[in-house]
């Protein structure tokens, strides 16, 4: 009877080791998933115009969870008034609590108003501006970020470099953009195919940016990140680079920004 | 009268009476060939127009003003709308675009995309506008710097003679841009553009735009798209520039400026037609008023606004400004 009952262990544990379970890894994390949020409604605050589709750009995003050949899930989705500043700023710093939210999750997404290098929220919990100085990205989980907003990547390798602690790579605009209700969907649909997240960022970006916006503005769709993740695909539609070093100044030299010119189009 | 004389006659009594009917018929049916001819209120349809979207950054006119208000005496005031010619995509059809970029195999329908996928590239089609793109792993993998870059008009020779070789050129097609992709500013990549004019007018929006891209020297490794075929539906009536002035500065329109609150002065007014981005259902272009020109602080602007009057459109009702808003909150509590 013992005998029999180490043989059906021995062929359990055989069975876990081998059977094809979805494909998905994710080394610091129990499980593979997306955090999103939006804000549509500004009420005025500070000027601002209203926005009309952040909610459906980031909504599409789960076009990736609805994929039966993965395993991810929706982790958070924050709109309007309940999307909150302080669940992207470290939690190292007073009021943070990115442990629990954009940094316990693999892809993150933001779509609203940009101002400078910030996420602009409609409330202050625990501030108005979610500050990518503020950040410190991927000494939790997170992996890859996409913000759907203004300006958030216009800066100097130093002036972004700040949030790469762990951190993948981020992917954004350096300039102006316009938030269109299919860029969340367009983004998934070619990080689906599969392409790498890098080629998929720009895909949307060609698939659902005008040509023109203010007199000469260009509008530029930037990844920034470290050389080896490149090249990265989302966990389960292909190879993933480890977790990069953390940027400092002797690992600067390997965070690099790749810039696609939409306006050119 | 000869016989010769009278059978001449009868003949161009004929013709006179067909071309006579034909000029009748062609007067009053709307579609292609009803470009010169105004249709009653009565008769237009309403159109089904997509949002413009919004700026993702701050931007705002406080009041707006024409510098010189004679130039816009010379606008029309009512313009061709156009109908958007609807694209069946299926498994055959994509498998017939793969075979013209030289890719075999079964194509296989995601929710989006349509996909041929090989080793040696991929061929990829928009479900909802048909528009075409070509992706091979060196476009995929491109990540350094180039160590030749092409002067721009060799790379738009170059991807002519490659569009007309695929059979993806048309004789009215215009250069719009020769653009890159880049890392740390320096080229990876060029992109060359082309795009079409529609009744003389210039596109706003996300093409339509049909694009070559080039590899290290001149190497041709992608080709993308976003494109509509459209045929001619009927003519509308424009509301006046002074009303468009009214939207946007009540905010009925795509403002691109990164100050608020500011006043702003009107350099240009034109009419342009609007293309929407891919896998977005557009059933027709329409003419939309684009005003360029500079705020009080000397920054350049520009806004977007609809130029046919509110009666003839339906926006689309799933997205109308403010449904994110409908649940602003759920109390949330942390």
């Amino acid at each position: 009877m013992r005998r029999l009952g180490a043989m059906l262990a021995t062929v359990l544990v055989f069975a876990l080791a081998v059977s094809p379970t979805p494909a998905f890894a994710d080394a610091d994390g129990s499980s593979v998933q997306i955090m999103t949020e939006w804000v549509n409604y500004y009420y005025n605050y500070q000027g601002l115009y209203d926005l009309n589709t952040t909610d459906e750009c980031v909504k599409e995003l789960d076009d990736i969870i609805a994929d039966p050949n993965t395993n991810w899930l929706k982790g958070y989705n924050w709109g309007n008034s309940d999307a909150w500043e302080r669940d992207w700023k470290s939690s190292t710093l007073t009021g943070g609590n990115d442990y629990r939210l954009a940094d316990d999750v693999d892809l993150a997404a933001f779509a609203g108003h940009g101002y400078g290098r910030n996420f602009v929220m409609n409330n202050a919990n625990y501030d108005h501006f979610a500050a990518i100085s503020d950040m410190r990205l991927g000494d939790r989980d997170l992996e890859w970020l996409l913000a759907y907003t203004c300006n958030f990547l216009n800066g100097t390798v130093s002036e972004l470099g700040g949030m790469m602690r762990g951190l993948h790579l981020a992917n954004g605009y350096a300039t102006q953009m316009i938030v269109t209700s299919n860029g969340g969907a367009r983004f998934a649909a070619w990080a689906k195919a599969p392409y790498g997240v890098r080629v998929a960022w720009y895909r949307q970006a060609y698939d659902s940016q005008p040509n023109t916006l203010s007199s000469g503005g260009r509008i530029i769709a930037r990844t920034f990140g470290h050389r080896n993740n490149v090249n990265d695909y989302l966990w389960g539609y292909g190879s993933a680079g480890s977790d990069p070093p953390v940027y400092s100044s002797t690992t600067a030299g390997d965070y690099l920004r790749w810039d696609y010119d939409v306006y050119g189009h | 009268m000869s016989m010769v004389t009278r059978r001449l006659s009868v003949v161009a009594l004929v013709m006179l009476f067909v071309v006579a009917i034909l000029s009748f018929v062609f007067s009053v049916a709307p579609g292609k060939r009803s470009m010169s001819v105004t249709v009653a209120k009565g008769q237009l349809e309403r159109l089904e127009l997509n949002p413009l979207g919004t700026l993702g950054a701050p931007g705002r006119l406080r009041s707006i003003k024409m510098a010189d208000p004679s130039q816009v005496a010379s606008l029309p005031t009512e313009s061709m709308v156009y109908r958007v010619v609807p694209k069946t995509v299926s498994i055959a059809s994509v498998e017939a675009e793969a075979r013209r970029f030289g890719v075999k195999g079964k194509a296989r329908k995601d929710k989006a995309l349509t996909l041929v996928q090989s080793a040696g590239g991929d061929v990829v089609v928009d479900n909802v506008t048909g528009s075409v793109n070509w992706i091979t792993p060196g476009y995929e993998t491109a990540t350094l710097p180039m160590h030749r870059r092409l002067a721009d008009d060799e790379y738009a020779s170059l991807a002519k003679a490659f569009m007309e070789a695929k059979g993806l050129w048309e004789s009215d097609y215009v250069l719009t841009d020769v653009g890159q992709y880049a890392v740390e500013g320096e080229p990876v990549m060029v992109e060359v553009s082309f795009g079409r004019r529609l009744n003389g007018k210039q596109w706003q929006g996300v093409g339509p735009k049909k694009t070559v891209a080039f590899g290290d020297d001149g190497e041709i490794v992608g080709f993308f798209s976003v494109w509509r075929e459209v045929e001619p539906l009927t003519r509308y009536p424009l509301v006046r520039p002074s009303k468009a002035m009214e939207q946007i500065e009540a905010g009925d329109a795509l403002v691109s400026s990164d100050e608020l609150d500011v006043d702003a002065i009107v350099e240009r007014v034109e009419l342009v037609y609007i293309n929407d981005g891919a896998g977005i259902q557009q059933r027709y272009v329409a003419p939309y008023y684009r005003v360029t020109g500079r705020t009080t602080t000397g920054k350049p602007f520009t806004a977007v606004t609809r130029a046919i009057p509110l009666e003839f459109v339906n926006e689309r009702p799933d997205e109308l400004p403010g449904k994110g808003g409908t649940a602003p909150s759920v109390g949330r509590i942390e």
